[in-house]
């Protein structure tokens, strides 16, 4: 029985790289919310960055829902990376924005093979574009790359263009093969760090103080 | 047989090999002392039986002396040995080592050189060794050395299966001693902090003329910022007077926390009313329409429901009872701390009844946020609206990761509740 391994059933990853009593406390944490419509593959792709590995063959996880990681970036700075998965689902769209505020990065997925998932990629950018915090660091990201072969609907330059064209990271990634997984996270957290080294302690970057001052309004 | 018998068999055991080291009184010692042993041996050739003795070849001391120096080499390397063995002993019986008398050497040369290569001193030195040794002998003696192992290796096998099973059995009787540990560690935790509470109660109970004071104080204040920060400062004051209190002198570093959070524990319940529903009945009858309107909700709502249209694969484990029952729980806790505990359990609840009930599916938001919407519909706790701005004014620059991420989901189910409508 997969729970009987982990009884206090907490979702997150294994503690990768001790991010806490990390190298002279100068690991930061960034919250990174994964939208994208429900079936694109969000959640595979957070477990086959934070684990390596891909739920095909059954490996027991109690949930992808919410995961962490830390990785290093050049300038010995490491990245602690809160990873929110959020309901894809259309009928819960009007609750994303309690999600994304104050998030410092978010990578938005869609399926190659479907054109509605590509659509509502681009509802989210401008979503986000518009409404969550200004510094925000967005990738966007073709998940299931490991099927462009067979059923292929958005090109590669169709991506890649709407990316340009909103100052995106882009990439096309399959979290069945691991393909270019790493490379999101690694370059989200670059740019971030490179964001953020010039205006060192900037706040902009901490997701907890800026959670802190906008979310009395959310309660009723 | 019994494993009484094959114990016995072995009992027996020593006495033999006692008479072999009597016969060979070295044998036990360690390699230098063999070698200074074995130099004046040579020179003086009548005092003892001879070193290497073609004659009794398997009863001279170098053959038992090559075969004890092989067999700890042999059990010191890699586990891949035991396949190396296997591939090498068949070609002892049959023409193997008659064709390359060599064999026993070169898979030694080969440890060797896995050993050069992964620095292992200890291991390079036994093996330099075990080759000299093997050297002494030629084809016939390797053919003999090495079946005389094998037969040692297979009259043990009873006795190796044995032992196998004894650790089955000692580990199965570790794993239950643990378990015991840790209900007792746990009876411990229990009663150290029931003291704990003990201690907190006796010093509150000197506190008291101050804690009134802090209660009217607070039941004065109107706006939400200024109760947080009043709490705060009064937290703080408690926790500095309880530093200075001489009963506290001697507690570690887990009392003194566990003290904290039942001296907070007290505060907010001494205090919840007013900070739960700060604007009195206009809150309470707020949160009494809300449950209305859950309960009407509840008539109507299923897991197929157009507003959550869970699969079908996790419907199994409707009605998730479980998770019902902790969130059902929130009111219980007083301190803004516990509830969000309370809902951190419920999430966590939820999300190992979905990861039981698919073993290759990882479940994640998608499928989470339709089951706490019918979890909360169903179990509908009172007062949901007052317990979440409760937390967020009293809690909400506290937390964070994990916790906050659950508590966000909590409050956007709650949100997303809001706006249901009774259609089916």
């Amino acid at each position: 029985m997969s729970s009987a391994k982990r009884p206090n059933g907490r979702a997150s990853g294994p503690p990768v790289g001790g991010a806490r009593n990390g190298p002279e406390g100068k690991s930061k944490q960034i919250k990174l919310v994964l939208l994208g419509e429900s079936g694109v593959g969000k959640s595979s792709i957070a477990l086959r960055f934070v684990r390596g590995e891909f739920n095909e063959n059954g490996e027991a996880t109690i949930g992808a829902a919410y995961l962490t990681k830390t990785i290093n970036v050049q300038n010995s700075t490491a990245i602690k990376f809160d990873i929110w998965d959020t309901a894809g689902q259309e009928r819960y769209h009007s609750l994303a924005p309690m999600y994304y505020r104050g998030a410092p990065a978010a990578v938005v997925v869609y399926d190659i093979t479907s054109q509605t998932s590509f659509s509502r990629a681009q509802a989210w950018v401008k979503e986000l574009t518009q409404q969550a915090n200004s510094q925000i660091v967005i990738a966007l990201v073709g998940n299931k790359a490991d099927m462009a072969s067979e059923g292929r609907v958005i090109p590669t330059e169709d991506g890649k263009e709407f990316a340009s064209n909103n100052g995106l990271m882009f990439t096309e990634v399959s979290a069945k093969t691991g393909m270019n997984v790493d490379d999101v996270f690694t370059n989200l957290a670059a740019k971030i760090a490179a964001q953020s080294s010039p205006e060192s302690n900037s706040t902009t970057v901490r997701p907890t103080n800026v959670e802190r001052t906008e979310k009395g309004g959310c309660a009723c | 047989e019994s494993s009484e018998d094959i114990l016995e068999k072995y009992r027996t055991k020593p006495a033999v090999s006692a008479v072999v080291s009597q016969e060979v009184p070295l044998t036990n010692i360690d390699v230098t002392a063999m070698k200074e042993k074995r130099m004046s041996v040579k020179d003086e050739d009548i005092h003892g039986p001879p070193l290497y003795d073609p004659e009794n070849l398997e009863t001279c001391f170098a053959f038992t002396d090559t075969k004890r120096k092989l067999r700890i080499v042999l059990s010191n390397t890699d586990i891949q040995l035991g396949y190396n063995l296997l591939e090498f002993s068949p070609q002892v019986g049959q023409e193997g080592v008659k064709k390359d008398p060599a064999e026993i050497y070169k898979m030694l040369r080969g440890q060797l050189a896995e050993a050069l290569n992964l620095q292992d001193k200890d291991l390079i030195a036994q093996l330099h060794e075990a080759i000299r040794c093997v050297r002494l002998f030629d084809g016939e003696g390797c053919r003999k050395l090495v079946r005389s192992l094998q037969e040692d290796y297979q009259s043990r096998a009873a006795y190796v299966s044995y032992l196998i099973r004894c650790r089955q059995g000692l580990l199965g009787t570790h794993s239950h001693l643990q378990r015991l540990l840790s209900r007792i560690k746990r009876d411990k935790e229990v009663c150290g902090n029931h003291m704990t509470r003990i201690c907190v109660k006796l010093f509150i109970e000197k506190k008291e003329s101050s804690v009134v004071r802090f209660m009217s104080d607070f039941n004065k204040l109107t706006v939400s910022d200024e109760k947080t920060d009043h709490v705060e400062q009064f937290l703080q004051y408690l926790y500095q007077a309880m530093n200075q209190d001489p009963v506290w002198q001697a507690a570690n570093e887990c009392q003194i926390e566990d003290a904290q959070l039942a001296i907070e524990r007290y505060i907010m319940s001494r205090i919840y009313t007013h900070a739960m529903f700060p604007n009195g009945d206009g809150d309470i009858m707020r949160d009494q329409l809300f449950q209305e309107h859950i309960k009407k909700l509840s008539n109507v709502i299923t897991p197929s429901h157009k507003d959550l249209r869970i699969p079908r694969m996790y419907q199994f484990e409707c009605p998730w009872t479980a998770a019902q029952k902790e969130i059902y729980m929130i009111n219980a806790y007083k301190t803004p701390k516990d509830k969000v505990k309370c809902v951190f359990r419920c999430a966590t609840t939820i999300m190992n009844l979905l990861s039981m009930a698919n073993e290759k599916a990882v479940p994640a938001a998608d499928d989470f946020i339709p089951v706490i919407i019918f979890v909360i519909i169903k179990a509908n706790p009172p007062c949901l609206l007052s317990t979440i701005q409760y937390i967020q004014s009293f809690y909400g620059n506290r937390i964070g990761g994990e916790e906050q991420y659950w508590w966000i989901q909590f409050c956007s189910a709650v949100e997303f509740i809001k706006n249901m409508d009774y259609n089916e």
